[in-house]
């Protein structure tokens, strides 16, 4: 599906033809681009949202498998007590339960809208933060990555065609373009949304931007490419008015970087510019000593992640159903050790959980196949992973972004089908 | 940096014809030939464009780079974080060799007058950790000793007269990486940058590793002061191998669990003492019993001397030389150092005993950089480098270099700000795809939007006429610009009508924006 752009598009206008309850309401609203894509409702193309958990957050505490004895045993002073404990686990499905902090996502989880795939990761034996982050932002296992240095987001990307103008398809709420974007085209790193701009003064900007783009556009990648890419970036921000947004529902997004990139994820994703995909991370998940998992490090982190994506559930929950179209894979390069450290932390383990939430996810569930904590199922004193996580992304990739070529996407990877979607 | 992809991500066919049709030579380049532009500029803007492409084969364009091995200019752009009237008339005047021998030496030279002063309006700097935790932590004035350090390291990487050093100092800060926002380390990073990495930078790198794993900075950030005999910690012994000394591969998750076995009871004193954050070993926390690393066994009750042992195995290894080799290769030379290469300067690295100023002559070694392709020799400034190579062109009048702090911050790169123990990545892809940030800083320092700096256009320019506004900001930047951005400047400065400071600043500002000055 393509959308010829029209930048003619006047909101004066489109108020005037559009008596239409849900799009009037929401053409009303002050953020609301100026400029927009004709005939963007309805697609079946989801923005897919990329949460990284940079450091390697411990599945064990956020989704503690409460059931499994062997828990207990391991972690001492660390672990999740049972439902029904001082502290104890949020229940999901009788086996698994969330830690407190993470308790502003059950009502997502109870919405149908939110899943968790425990023992999931990639089945790499390093337990390097920047090797397993390296490969899994890749799609490729260490036997695989041979000469691949494009993510798995943009060799996606590579293969079909834009959602939209094409002037933006991936965006990096981040300093940088993360690996999992890298090689997709038309990607860029837009670190605060709400500021990106061609500063200097106004009377001058078209005659300086002239410039700038002739010398961009004589230059080869990457900067070439990222000259331009900011020129097209810039117009298509300046029509959204991010300081005005107001998110549906009441939501409320934590006043953290996290929180504001949420939000930011939000008001692009309804202001329809066909950005196929968005990365927004969280990091700090290393925690070596004082985990905290009730009071503590670990517990403000799950709170940060929980409330944040419960806000972005709740503002996307609106009344044209942007939750419909929006698929976010929250996942972390590994888990920790199963066993606690002396310093009352963790340290690098292997299987993790995975939470993705959206408006197509068969949520309300965990899905696993537990391969069990008991000391021999152990790999190399970790959790061992029995769900590839590549398993979850071909399959959202191929229902909701409209992947065809999961052979480019994963090479050397056959998917297996853990019915994700709906 | 083996975290980071060690290849140029795929440019996309699109960009790619495009940037070939441009390498053909266009009306443009052809009319700047015209104008008499020297040839050796507009080869070196080939060569540029070209190894920018990064995996494509160097196409005929591809002959060389800027400035060669052999040539001052060289090591003025690989050595320094950016060229000035002084510096390269400096260069030149002592040679390439001696230049290079002068930098590696940097204590035998004079220190910048007015550096020394601003360094000297920075307390911090010189106070213990104890004396830091007392006078600042412990009333709440923690951000002084943070913000002081950053800036002192700013101020450096600016006019330092040890150029080199300071470039060294920023690859070992990243090497040895702490998080300055992470709980202690942001009092005791100040002792650790001028105890351990600073008097280290250009000497040797086994004295690195030793100092490094006893500085309390480290043994906090990556928690060695808190792995103890029954109650073990392996994140420094991990990090230790993987980033610091052999590289990720070279040893077993077995050798991980048994080096931090060897290095238990590692530990700093805590802020009541008396010489808080002074190394010392604990040997009721330490582990007795036999291990094995590395193959190697390690009899029972080792003490410390076994840590002792276990570093300098770790930093004699063959793997270590090529590790180390091959990173100093990619921050000084190239991003993609060949093979051949990396084995020479990492035998020298091996038979000097990781002598720093000898793997450092190796790299800079004239047959050496001969032998590296022209067209991969081009590297990207990373912002810390290009922030000083602006200034550095333009000495601005600075009042306030705390300001620039937040204005590396808004690039992605605050100082000691990297939030893993790997360091600010080294890598094309990722400072690459990002330019804004990069032209939002160029436009706030030329126009005086950063609080406290004045950049004189009006003395800079003198009385150049508006039809030469750009070759002559070329000149102000150390003639860094392609001929085809000096023509985009040029185009830019003919449309306007009146000539004024604030032409003068445009043009200043879109040359600093250009592509060919993001290199060296």
């Amino acid at each position: 599906m393509t959308h010829a752009p029209r930048f003619e598009f006047d909101r004066r206008r489109f108020l005037g033809t559009s008596a239409a309850g849900a799009a009037a309401a929401i053409a009303t609203q002050a953020w609301l681009p100026r400029v927009s894509w004709a005939g963007t409702a309805g697609t079946s193309r989801d923005t897919i949202v990329i949460v990284f958990l940079r450091g390697g957050s411990d599945g064990l505490t956020m989704c503690a498998p409460y059931a499994d004895l062997n828990l207990y045993t391991l972690r001492p002073t660390l672990a999740i007590q049972p439902p029904g404990n001082p502290n104890g686990a949020l229940d999901l499905d009788g086996f698994f339960g969330f830690a407190p902090a993470m308790a502003p996502l059950m009502p997502a989880y109870q919405a149908g809208n939110l899943a968790v795939v425990h023992a999931t990761g990639l089945m790499d034996p390093s337990r390097s933060h920047f090797d397993m982050q390296r490969l899994m932002e890749f799609g490729v296992s260490s036997a695989t990555s041979g000469g691949i240095s494009t993510g798995w987001a943009g060799r996606t990307m590579q293969t079909i065609a834009p959602a939209g103008s094409g002037l933006l398809r991936g965006m990096a709420i981040e300093n940088s373009v993360s690996r999992s974007l890298a090689g997709g085209p038309a990607c860029v790193a837009v670190p605060d949304p709400a500021n990106f701009a061609l500063a200097g003064q106004a009377n001058t900007a078209l005659g300086r931007r002239a410039a700038l783009t002739t010398m961009h556009t004589a230059e080869p990648f990457p900067l070439g490419t990222a000259g331009l890419n900011a020129f097209a970036t810039i117009d298509l921000l300046a029509t959204i008015d991010f300081v005005n947004y107001v998110p549906a529902n009441g939501a409320v997004y934590p006043t953290t970087s996290f929180g504001r990139k949420l939000e930011s994820a939000a008001a692009l994703i309804k202001a329809d510019l066909g950005i196929e995909f968005i990365e927004a991370d969280l990091g700090g998940w290393d925690q070596h000593n004082q985990l905290g998992p009730i009071t503590g490090t670990m517990a403000n982190l799950m709170d940060e992640l929980a409330r944040g994506l419960a806000a972005f559930h709740s503002d996307l929950s609106d009344v044209a159903g942007t939750l419909g179209r929006v698929t976010v894979v929250c996942m972390s390069e590994f888990g920790r050790r199963a066993q606690e450290n002396g310093s009352a932390g963790t340290d690098h383990g292997h299987g993790n959980c995975l939470l993705v939430l959206g408006g197509h996810v068969a949520g309300g569930q965990v899905i696993s196949s537990w391969p069990t904590l008991a000391p021999a199922s152990l790999d190399s004193g970790d959790l061992a992973i029995t769900i590839d996580y590549r398993d979850i992304l071909a399959e959202i990739l191929t229902d909701r972004a409209a992947c065809t070529s999961l052979a480019t996407v994963f090479p050397g990877f056959v998917p297996t089908d853990r019915g994700i979607t709906t | 940096m083996h975290d980071l992809e060690d290849r140029p991500v795929r440019e996309d066919s699109a960009s790619s014809t495009a940037s070939a049709v441009e390498l053909e030579g266009t009306g443009s380049r052809r009319g700047l030939l015209a104008s008499g532009i020297g040839m050796a500029a507009v080869l070196a803007g080939f060569a540029r464009r070209s190894a920018a492409q990064g995996a494509q084969p160097a196409g005929p364009h591809a002959r060389a780079a800027r400035s060669l091995a052999g040539v001052p200019r060289f090591l003025v752009d690989r050595i320094t974080n950016g060229w000035s009237p002084a510096t390269i008339e400096h260069a030149e005047a002592l040679g390439y060799a001696a230049y290079l021998e002068e930098q590696l030496n940097p204590d035998a030279i004079a220190e910048d007058a007015n550096l020394l002063a601003a360094l000297a309006a920075l307390p911090t700097l010189t106070l213990t950790s104890k004396q830091l935790y007392d006078q600042y932590v412990a009333v709440n004035q923690t951000a002084v000793v943070v913000n002081e350090l950053k800036t002192a390291t700013i101020l450096r990487g600016m006019y330092s007269t040890g150029q080199l050093r300071e470039r060294m100092v920023e690859f070992w800060s990243d090497h040895f990486s702490v998080d300055h926002s992470d709980g202690q380390v942001q009092w005791l990073k100040t002792a650790e940058d001028r105890d351990v990495i600073r008097p280290n930078a250009l000497g040797n790198f086994h004295d690195l590793v030793r100092a490094d794993a006893r500085s309390a900075a480290m043994l906090y950030y990556l928690d060695n002061y808190r792995n103890f005999a029954s109650a073990p910690n392996e994140n420094y012994a991990r990090e230790l191998m993987e980033l610091h000394t052999l590289g990720v591969g070279q040893y077993t998750e077995t050798d991980v669990r048994e080096l931090a076995r060897i290095l238990s009871g590692w530990q700093y004193r805590p802020q009541a003492n008396a010489i808080h954050g002074a190394f010392f070993f604990n040997p009721a926390q330490h582990d007795n019993g036999a291990k094995t690393f590395l193959g190697v066994p390690f009899p029972a009750n080792g003490g410390e001397a076994e840590g002792l042992l276990a570093l300098d195995m770790l930093a004699a290894h063959p793997a270590t030389a090529e590790f180390v080799s091959r990173k100093l290769l990619r921050w000084l030379l190239t991003y993609n150092p060949p093979q051949p290469v990396v084995d020479s300067v990492a035998r020298v690295f091996r038979n000097s005993g990781g002598d720093i100023p000898s793997v450092l002559r190796a790299i800079f070694d004239v047959d050496l950089v001969a032998a590296i392709p022209a067209a991969s020799l081009p590297k990207l400034k990373r912002p810390f480098h290009y922030m000083c190579s602006l200034v550095r062109a333009c000495a601005p009048t600075i009042t306030q270099p705390i300001r620039y702090v937040n204005e590396l911050t808004t690039m992605g790169h605050r100082p000691f700000g990297w939030p893993a123990p790997n360091g600010y990545p080294e890598s094309l892809e990722v400072w690459g795809q990002s330019v804004l940030p990069r032209w939002t800083f160029a436009t706030r320092f030329v126009d005086g939007a950063i609080q406290g700096t004045s950049v004189n256009v009006s003395q800079l320019f003198g009385s150049t006429p508006k039809s030469a506004l750009a070759q002559r900001a070329n000149q102000i930047l150390g003639g860094a610009l392609d001929p085809e951005d000096v023509a985009a400047v040029q185009a830019y400065a003919d449309s306007v009508v009146l000539l004024n400071d604030t032409l003068r600043r445009d043009v200043l500002e879109l040359s600093a924006q250009a592509p060919s000055f993001q290199y060296v």
